[in-house]
């Protein structure tokens, strides 16, 4: 171990993986990868179904097999790897805090920083549970963790609440193992998950799934013993008679992801609407150090996303590090148009570094037949037509840079 | 008797159409037919699941290497709950070769020490 980096990855998941490793083929010598796991893949580790790695490895795999592929990548690199340690604090002076599992407390002086520290997951209290906080309430990767990673059990009889994929996911592991999934609960009118897991995930196994649904009340002494759904129209208020009582003892929350920032939010990195940091084309905060890819950044929909987002932030890490960026004369914003709910990034160094743009947007509602349109002033530099656009469907569109003026903000919507 | 299904060979989840000839309208690319007319004869699915390993603590991601009848399924899941497996086990190591004689193996998805 060494006291001094050129650049600390926080974070060993498919983001923190990419971006190590474009920054040593782009010729940064010192690295240093902290994971907070015993192995490398974060999250993926616990994702044991399949579907993983169509883009990257060009074959469908399951999370641990994605996570071996990765970690034979990052062998015989000559990046340095801590395990079972927590980066605690990055100061402004560039000291980083790594509290290692039964070790000391260690410090190492850093030239950049990629964070690529995932994401949480909304809990009871991010969608106002109501009724009794007892035994029995998990979150959807808590008990994918306690099932897959540990081996526990959870309970017999579930309700799930939140029909995006996490949750679909969660319901047919849960039928595999012997357990009784009695529905899934979504309180949108449509479900956020993709289609193929609703038949292969609820279908398949006889699962009914209630749109336009919400919790009215979870009951139980000391465990969860039923749950109260009810049909909500659309002002959100219960239709009264449309109320089902479900006699379960354990209720799983698959309710979103939020960006995991403490680190940037000690250092004062103001976000944006995707609930990370707010950055420019290369990744790169407010503070030009300082960098962030994958979930910490916004959630991906695909681990191969969060790769190459990893990669991009490890590039633009090796210009820092090496003194190659241009000397940036003007910053411009990328404005959310009409239709998005977020776009990155959220601003433009100017003279540019790259030819081309990643732009990655959500739209904030289910559109057909339209076209999202990327200008700077009037001048369109993207128009696309999408039959169909969901919010659950991360978009990715690249941009020329030698289509642009160094004037004029960027504007990102859907034409209504 | 014409019949619709979502098509689950990508994330797209194309909904097909198969009309008494067997033909498959709806499909964005080729390899929706073929798949239509699986779903229909034999729907297959790829199974994934844990075992437990003798003296390892955590259990062990397995799958099966290509997709089997859905209709196996609870019968395979019974049957890894029975075997006994002992470690080390190789990254995809075959560890139930030609499962109940449908041409698919189970094999590890992780390397176990």
């Amino acid at each position: 171990m060494k006291h001094n980096y050129d650049l600390v990855v926080v974070g060993g998941g498919s983001a923190g993986i990419g971006a190590a490793l474009k920054a040593k083929a782009s010729g940064i010598k010192s690295i240093l990868l902290v994971e907070k796991a015993h192995e490398l893949g974060g999250i993926l580790n616990q994702c044991i179904h399949d579907g993983f790695g169509v883009h990257l490895f060009k074959q469908t795999l399951t999370g641990p097999e994605y996570a071996h592929y990765l970690t034979e990548m990052l062998q015989d690199q000559g990046i340095d790897i801590l395990y079972n340690a927590n980066v605690t604090n990055i100061s402004a002076e560039r000291e980083v805090t790594i509290l290692v599992a039964d070790d000391a407390v260690m410090s190492v002086h850093t030239t950049a920083v990629v964070l690529t520290s995932g994401s949480y997951e909304r809990g009871a209290g991010a969608i106002n549970l109501p009724g009794q906080r007892i035994s029995g309430i998990y979150t959807a990767g808590q008990a994918q963790y306690y099932l897959n990673l540990k081996g526990y059990t959870i309970g017999q009889d579930v309700l799930i609440v939140g029909s995006g994929d996490i949750g679909l996911i969660m319901a047919r592991r849960l039928s595999l193992l012997g357990l009784k999934v009695h529905a899934v609960s979504e309180i949108m009118p449509f479900s956020s998950g993709l289609k193929r897991n609703i038949v292969q995930c609820l279908d398949d196994f006889n699962i009914p799934l209630y749109l336009s649904h919400k919790v009215l009340d979870v009951r139980g002494e000391t465990r969860v013993n039923e749950v109260v759904i009810g049909e909500i129209d659309k002002t959100g208020a219960v239709i009264p008679g449309s109320e089902k009582t479900l006699k379960v003892d354990t209720l799983l929350l698959a309710v979103g992801l939020i960006p995991y920032i403490q680190l940037s939010d000690k250092l004062g990195i103001k976000t944006s609407k995707s609930r990370g940091p707010i950055v420019n084309e290369l990744c790169q905060t407010s503070i030009p150090w300082f960098f962030v890819a994958g979930n910490a950044l916004h959630i991906h929909d695909l681990a191969d996303d969060a790769y190459f987002e990893g990669e991009q932030s490890g590039y633009a890490a090796s210009l820092f590090i090496n003194d190659e960026l241009k000397v940036q004369t003007r910053t411009l914003n990328v404005k959310v148009g009409p239709g998005i709910n977020y776009v990155l990034p959220n601003l433009l160094r100017y003279p540019f570094n790259l030819a081309t743009i990643a732009v990655k947007l959500r739209v904030n509602d289910n559109y057909e037949n339209k076209r999202i349109i990327i200008r700077q002033g009037e001048n369109v530099l993207v128009k696309k037509f999408f039959q169909f656009l969901f919010p659950s469907e991360l978009i990715m569109l690249d941009v020329a840079t030698n289509g642009l003026n160094s004037e004029e903000d960027i504007t990102v919507e859907v034409l209504l | 008797m014409k019949r619709t299904l979502t098509c689950l060979v990508c994330p797209r989840g194309c909904l097909l159409t198969v009309d008494e000839h067997n033909n498959v309208t709806g499909n964005m690319c080729a390899r929706g037919i073929p798949y239509a007319h699986q779903e229909l004869t034999n729907p297959k699915r790829t199974l994934t699941y844990v075992i437990k390993v003798n003296g390892v603590k955590e259990p062990v991601p397995v799958r099966t290497d290509v997709p089997i009848s859905k209709d196996l399924i609870p019968d395979v899941v019974a049957h890894l709950n029975t075997l006994e497996f002992n470690a080390p086990l190789a990254f995809n190591e075959v560890i139930v070769a030609n499962i109940f004689g449908s041409g698919a193996n189970i094999i590890t998805s992780k390397k176990i020490s």
